[in-house]
């Protein structure tokens, strides 16, 4: 072999050695994500853990629904969680039987909202971290807040139907992952919060 | 049909630049198109269909000019179905290795497979004119020691023949003879 073919040869060499660490860099991060993006889903490391409707005495004041979510992030990854949106039913014991029933829910739909906020630290879940994490909507119309006041009158309980959209990023990639579908159903009704 | 040492080793060393050749154009192909997992930024996904494959293919084709072209065309086609095979497991490697079960689940979108099919397309046009131009090329300035020696000798026999010729012209008596070769 030529000399200079010798010497271009062992450079191409290094190159290739080069690209394959990369590869076996990018593939890595590439099959941590998809972990994530498979790991992190309701019921086992995503959940609705509570909804906290406050007890209503006016239809004129505000009332502030809010719900906790529990994410556990089994991956290698830190995961920022940036946004919660949800929409929420009310039912009572009689009209509980509506909840699996997508057309026959409409009646009960009180609002949807949710928040979002990119960069806070409590939305930041590292790997093998857990975290509960809260999402509120203010309730301002008294015809809505009229729906949400439907506490049932044998127990005193509200019986909220909830369901939630969560995105996140995954915290060295910046691709955003939309979890749907998280659900929040007690037949047994949750006592109104009173912190 | 018997292999002597010598073409086992040059077969064996242009397999080598091949595979070599094979990583470095499926690790950019897949890095461009997958920039946010990379380490490095590569650069745009053009880089990685146009300028890549032609200058893979052309340092293959400079490494391997010993080759007719015949095998230098099976090189290329090598070099492309190795490279695409490595990037397109590189792509299903979280299915392949059980991380997750449906391809649906997996962080490419199926747009973005379908971009990579119909890019790894551009890429054996390119390749065969890299090789090939690495071979023209490579036969002039990179000629292996062999093919050196060889050009040497042919050279060493010319002079000797004009030698012998001018001579023949200066003494016009002495017998017309070919000078030994």
């Amino acid at each position: 072999m030529n000399k200079y073919a010798t010497v271009i040869g062992i450079g191409f060499i290094l190159v290739s050695v080069f690209s394959a660490v990369t590869l076996a860099m990018t593939v890595d991060m590439y099959g941590a994500f998809a972990e994530t993006k498979a790991k992190i889903v309701p019921p086992t490391n995503l959940s609705i853990k509570e909804v906290r409707v406050p007890p209503i005495y006016n239809l004129d004041e505000d009332i502030r629904v809010t719900i906790l979510l529990s994410v556990n992030n089994p991956t290698r990854l830190d995961i920022q969680v940036y946004s919660i949106e949800f929409s929420i039913w009310m039912f009572n014991k009689s009209t509980s039987e509506h909840v699996g029933n997508p057309q026959a829910i409409e009646q009960f739909y009180v609002f949807s909202g949710g928040s979002s906020d990119y960069d806070h630290p409590d939305f930041l879940i590292p790997s093998g971290g857990q975290a509960v994490l809260e999402s509120w909507l203010t309730v301002t119309t008294p015809l809505k807040i009229a729906v949400l006041n439907t506490t049932d009158p044998d127990d005193g309980r509200y019986r909220p139907l909830v369901y939630a959209d969560l995105r996140y990023e995954v915290v060295d990639i910046g691709v955003p992952i939309t979890v749907r579908g998280l659900s929040y159903f007690e037949p047994l009704g949750v006592d109104p919060y009173d912190p | 049909m018997t292999l002597d040492r010598e073409s086992v080793y040059r077969a064996s060393l242009a397999l080598l630049w091949t595979f070599c050749g094979a990583i470095t154009m499926a690790t950019f192909f897949f890095v461009s198109f997958f920039p946010e997992y990379s380490p490095f930024a590569v650069g745009e996904i053009g880089f990685s269909i146009l300028f890549l494959p032609i200058t893979v293919s052309f340092v293959v084709g400079l490494l391997a000019n010993e080759f007719d072209v015949p095998v230098m065309v099976l090189i290329s086609i090598l070099l492309v179905i190795i490279s695409v095979a490595i990037a397109f497991l590189a792509v299903y490697s979280p299915q392949i290795s059980g991380i997750v079960v449906d391809a649906g689940d997996l962080p490419s979108t199926d747009e973005q497979r379908m971009s990579m099919v119909f890019s790894s397309l551009f890429i054996m046009p390119l390749t065969l004119i890299g090789t090939v131009l690495g071979k023209a090329v490579g036969a002039v300035v990179l000629p292996s020691e062999e093919e050196l020696m060889e050009r040497r000798w042919l050279v060493e026999r010319t002079r000797e023949w004009h030698a012998a010729l001018a001579k023949r012209d200066e003494d016009p008596e002495e017998p017309k003879s070919r000078p030994e070769s």
